[in-house]
């Protein structure tokens, strides 16, 4: 009893004194996978309430030693766009390959890199939301402490309430001036986000619920949402088959797979 | 009817008490007044086409905006895009501007040096300092179907900003954004001293400007110089005051009614009290020249004004009549302006014949006023003309009469029809210098839309039926005077030409395979999407942008176009094409002017005919009036076929306004006849009567001559034209009552006793 109430003490002590990027840190520890795979329904909600649905499979793979993530994006419905692929290979800290594939087209394009502040295929997540941040990229500052409240039910969780501002180097290549992030104190995963214009002006915010663990301190949501304030615009994600650490091969992140048009047809 | 003045006289205390208390209670609601130069003013009421305006304004977005110009040879260079960009961003502060496209959030989808741009034209945070950069960026907006002439010129030496503001019609709104983004532009003016402002709530702004300056500086203008006229010919001040009174409660009165129903000082309502004064006053010369007339024959003032009342009651409820007829009969016409127009005068004139009727006799009654025939202008030399041409030269009175007609007349086939408030600038004004400058260097300064519903959902999704935008925009660019034409076609098939064709020119069109279509659209966002597709994908829009400023040619135009829609679309696609937009509810409102205005006018030539002849007890007499008055207005649309002065809302009252005022001397001329017919010779009736109305005849002429003379120094050329087309309606038809209504009398037996 006494040994948990030392540890106990040692904890909070610990946690009290923590600095945003250890936070962002401890998230990063515990959160991290090897490998990710789901299928998600996005439903993009206009201004009107008129709703447009689509089913992307998503991949990601990280390579543990560089701290570099891979990840595939492939449409699966509906049907006139299934197989057009978004494709974003990390070469290194600073260089991110981002490929966009057509399959009515039969080809592979890269995007640029100044193209990657657009929204992703009509969706409020922009190129760079989809892209795995650095920790580097950003300072943390924790801005206070608050509960947050879990969806349809009385409880709320304590968050830390964190600003990440792009370091110099970074704000170029990014569109906000900065974000803050609610991350849980008990599992430390993010349970909303504020994204904020270059003009200092709220852009839109993402939620996340429903949130689960599938293995060890990962815990990943089930439902996120984008309410895009500026555009008046809405995506809902609802996330299935969600797998984490199960291998996927190396090809699965490369121009070939896509070319060759593997990834129509891969399970 | 003979002591029908008199009973005002009479019973004093409770007309005068009565007046005193209605024109307090009208008084009240003056500060209710609003100024209006909504262009829905000018749009046909309640009209179909205007909710599927609204339907498609509230679908696709507002299509109120305003262009900011900036030009210069050094644009694009670091310094100067980063002003550019600053100016954009306080722009975006003001309110009710909803957006401001411009080439910082517009995207430059390129296929170069084998990757895929999307990114905008100029990222506001990351301005390229690199000069090659900025060069590069001009030219790919020079190049990019999507911006050229729409947010940059061909030359590069201009950059457009499109300021979309929030889709009210409300004029003072459109003023107060107008002058905040005018004042943004004057901040910048030492960084980009060559912008210029120009749109929809910029005119809207200025025509309010102008309305301002009629109400504050014309109309009053105009009722100093009829009160002038009056005093120059009565020379006394005493005399000059009882139609200043009449007008000035009558103004106030008015005024109050338009505040307490709501009805806006707009170009035309502006008008309103001057022509209240201009006509009000002629009622009260004739009572006044009766009174002065009477008072040299005898002195008791109650006789006197039975005397006037017996020579006159019946005459001024007969010309009060005939010009309230005259006004409320525009109320046929179905522009909401033109009613607005309506129901205000003629509130104003009855009200005006009832303060003319209770005021006067009493001003007369207790005023101790003076007169002296002397100090009257003496018109015998111009009588006397009168009476000569009466008697030997009536043959060559009516030769000349139907030679005019015939000739007057064989120009009216050449009126053309104009509703565009652009027109209603001077050719110097500022406005028509600035539509002149955005004619030469953008896409054009009018637009419409072309409104597409297919009968099912997704439809612009398919090629079969993005074609036929493309078909339709092709006409427009080719085969109309319109001169460009935008829809999602464009933006698919700019993607095409990238992704497909990596630029070539020749992939510029919608691909033929609808998944192709499909991953397309895809990589655009619904605000981009919006403006032209509805979320369904079942509406589409074209955007149109021409330089017709003239509602007949406009009209011409659209109707090319519809017989193209509806020969050329295959109906099996069964897509319903509506061509829509301010423009088009404009220019459809000018179609039905020149039906208003002849069931107008033909209304009041019957109702004053009916009136005359049932008075009169003849049709002969109804008869008189119509030939006596038909001269004038003929010659009037005569005159407007040969010097080209198009028929728009305000010269299309000029003739049932101007036939309700100048009938009045008609009238006066006949009922002075029967009054003077009684026991003597009719040829002496008729000298007598010119001789006896002649002078009140040519007083109210030259007074409402000069009056109308008042109102060209308005900014407005409608009003001008206006002032100066009723100048010449009001002097052919003096000619006429003076040289050819004695003629037509002479031939026609009006009264009974002739039969």
């Amino acid at each position: 009893m006494l040994k948990k109430i030392v540890v106990s003490a040692l904890t909070i002590g610990m946690l009290f004194g923590m600095t945003g990027r250890e936070v962002m840190q401890k998230q990063k520890d515990l959160q991290s996978t090897n490998s990710e795979q789901s299928n998600e329904i996005m439903i993009l909600i206009s201004e009107d309430g008129s709703k447009e649905v689509r089913e992307v499979k998503r991949k990601m793979k990280k390579n543990m030693a560089k701290d570099l993530t891979d990840s595939l994006i492939v449409f699966v419905k509906p049907s006139e766009v299934a197989g057009t692929a978004l494709l974003d290979l990390q070469i290194n800290d600073d260089v991110e390959n981002q490929y966009l594939y057509l399959p009515a087209l039969k080809k592979l394009q890269r995007i640029a890199q100044g193209s990657k502040k657009n929204y992703f295929m009509g969706t409020d997540f922009t190129y760079e939301d989809l892209s795995a941040d650095k920790l580097d990229n950003y300072t943390y500052t924790i801005l206070r402490e608050e509960p947050i409240k879990v969806a349809k039910s009385d409880k709320s969780e304590e968050c830390y309430v964190i600003e990440a501002i792009p370091t110099e180097k970074y704000k170029p290549k990014t569109n906000y001036s900065k974000k803050i992030l609610w991350v849980t104190k008990d599992h430390f995963y993010t349970k909303k986000i504020e994204f904020y214009g270059k003009d200092g002006g709220f852009i839109k915010y993402e939620n996340s619920w429903n949130f689960i663990n599938p293995t060890g301190t990962i815990y990943r949501p089930l439902k996120v949402v984008i309410i895009n304030k500026k555009e008046n615009h809405k995506t809902l994600v609802k996330v299935r088959n969600l797998k984490i650490n199960q291998p996927i091969k190396d090809k699965v992140f490369t121009k070939r797979y896509l070319l060759n048009e593997e990834h129509m047809i891969d399970e | 009817m003979s002591n029908f003045l008199f009973h005002f006289v009479k019973y004093k205390k409770l007309y005068l008490v009565s007046l005193l208390v209605t024109t307090l209670f009208f008084i009240f609601f003056i500060k209710d007044i609003r100024f209006s130069s909504a262009t829905s003013k000018f749009f046909v009421k309640n009209d179909k086409d205007y909710s599927f305006y609204l339907k498609s304004v509230k679908q696709f977005g507002s299509d109120n905006s305003l262009v900011v110009s900036i030009k210069g040879d050094d644009l694009f260079t670091y310094n100067k895009i980063k002003i550019i960009r600053d100016l954009i961003q306080d722009i975006e502060k003001v309110k009710y501007v909803e957006y401001v496209d411009s080439l910082f959030n517009k995207q430059n989808i390129i296929f170069r040096n084998g990757e895929l741009h999307t990114d905008v034209f100029i990222d506001p945070y990351d301005i390229p300092k690199s000069q090659k950069k900025l060069d590069q960026i001009k030219k790919d907006a020079i190049n990019n179907p999507l911006i050229y002439k729409n947010l940059i010129s061909d030359n590069g030496r201009i950059i457009l900003l499109n300021i979309n503001i929030q889709n009210f019609d409300d004029s003072n709104l459109n003023t107060i954004v107008t002058e905040k983004i005018r004042a943004l532009l004057d901040k910048y003016k030492d960084k980009l001293n060559n912008t210029l402002l120009f749109g929809n709530p910029y005119i809207s702004e200025q025509i309010l400007a102008y309305i301002w300056h009629d109400t504050l500086f014309t109309i009053p203008f105009a009722i100093i110089v009829i009160l002038l006229t009056i005093w120059f010919n009565l020379k006394s001040i005493k005399l000059t005051f009882i139609p200043f009174t009449t007008s000035f409660i009558t103004i106030l009165i008015v005024l109050g009614f338009m505040g307490l129903v709501g009805i806006e000082l707009s170009m035309l309502t502006a008008i309103v009290p001057a022509l209240i004064v201009l006509i009000g006053t002629t009622e009260d010369s004739y009572l006044v020249s009766e009174f002065v007339e009477e008072k040299t024959i005898q002195s008791n003032k109650d006789l006197i004004i039975k005397a006037i009342s017996k020579k006159l009651g019946l005459a001024i409820i007969l010309t009060a009549s005939t010009t309230i007829i005259g006004f409320a009969s525009i109320y046929f016409n179905k522009i909401i302006i033109l009613q607005d127009f309506a129901i205000v005068s003629t509130f104003g004139l009855f009200i005006n014949f009832l303060i003319t009727i209770i005021v006067v006799p009493n001003m007369l009654h207790f005023m101790n006023i003076e007169v002296s025939r002397h100090n009257t202008i003496n018109y015998v030399t111009i009588l006397n003309f009168a009476k000569k041409v009466f008697l030997k030269y009536t043959k060559i009175v009516y030769g000349l009469a139907f030679i005019l007609v015939l000739i007057f007349s064989s120009f009216i086939p050449n009126i053309v029809l104009d509703n565009n408030t652009l027109n209603y600038f001077k050719e110097k004004s500022e406005v028509r210098k600035r539509a002149e400058y955005f004619k030469t260097y953008t896409n054009g300064i009018q637009s419409f839309y072309i409104i597409a519903e297919a009968p099912n959902k997704k439809a612009f999704k398919k090629w079969k039926y993005l074609v036929v935008l493309e078909k339709i925009e092709h006409f427009i660019k080719n085969q109309t005077k319109f001169n460009y034409a935008l829809s999602i076609a464009d933006n698919l098939s700019l993607e095409n030409q990238e992704m497909n064709g990596e630029g070539d020119k020749k992939y510029f069109r919608i691909p033929h395979n609808d998944f192709l279509i499909a991953q397309y659209y895809m990589s655009i966002h619904r605000k981009d999407l919006k403006r032209y597709v509805d979320e369904t994908y079942k509406v589409a829009k074209i955007d149109v942008w021409h330089n017709i400023f003239s509602s007949s040619e406009f009209n011409r135009q659209k109707a090319i176009l519809e017989k193209f829609i509806k020969e050329n679309i295959d109906p099996k696609l069964d897509l319903k094409i509506k061509i829509t937009g301010k423009n088009v509810l404009l220019n459809k409102a000018a179609d039905t002017i020149s039906v208003g205005q002849s069931v107008s006018i033909l209304s009041t030539l019957f109702l004053v005919f009916l009136l005359i002849s049932l008075v009169f007890k003849t049709s002969k007499a109804g008869m008189v009036i119509l030939l006596g008055n038909f001269m004038p207005i003929i010659m009037l649309f005569g005159l407007m076929g040969i010097f080209d002065i198009p028929l728009n809302v305000v010269t299309a009252i000029i003739a049932t306004i101007t036939f309700g005022i100048v009938v009045d001397d008609t009238i006066h001329l006949m009922m002075r006849y029967k009054y003077e017919h009684k026991g003597i010779d009719k040829t002496q009736a008729i000298l007598n009567s010119i001789q006896g109305e002649g002078r009140a005849i040519l007083l109210t002429t030259i007074s409402l001559m000069i009056g109308y003379l008042t109102l060209t120094t308005s900014d407005f050329i409608p009003v001008i034209q206006f002032a100066l087309l009723s100048i010449f309606v009001i002097f052919i038809a003096v000619l006429s009552d003076l040289y050819f209504v004695p003629s037509l009398l002479k031939n026609i037996n009006i009264l009974k006793e002739e039969k």
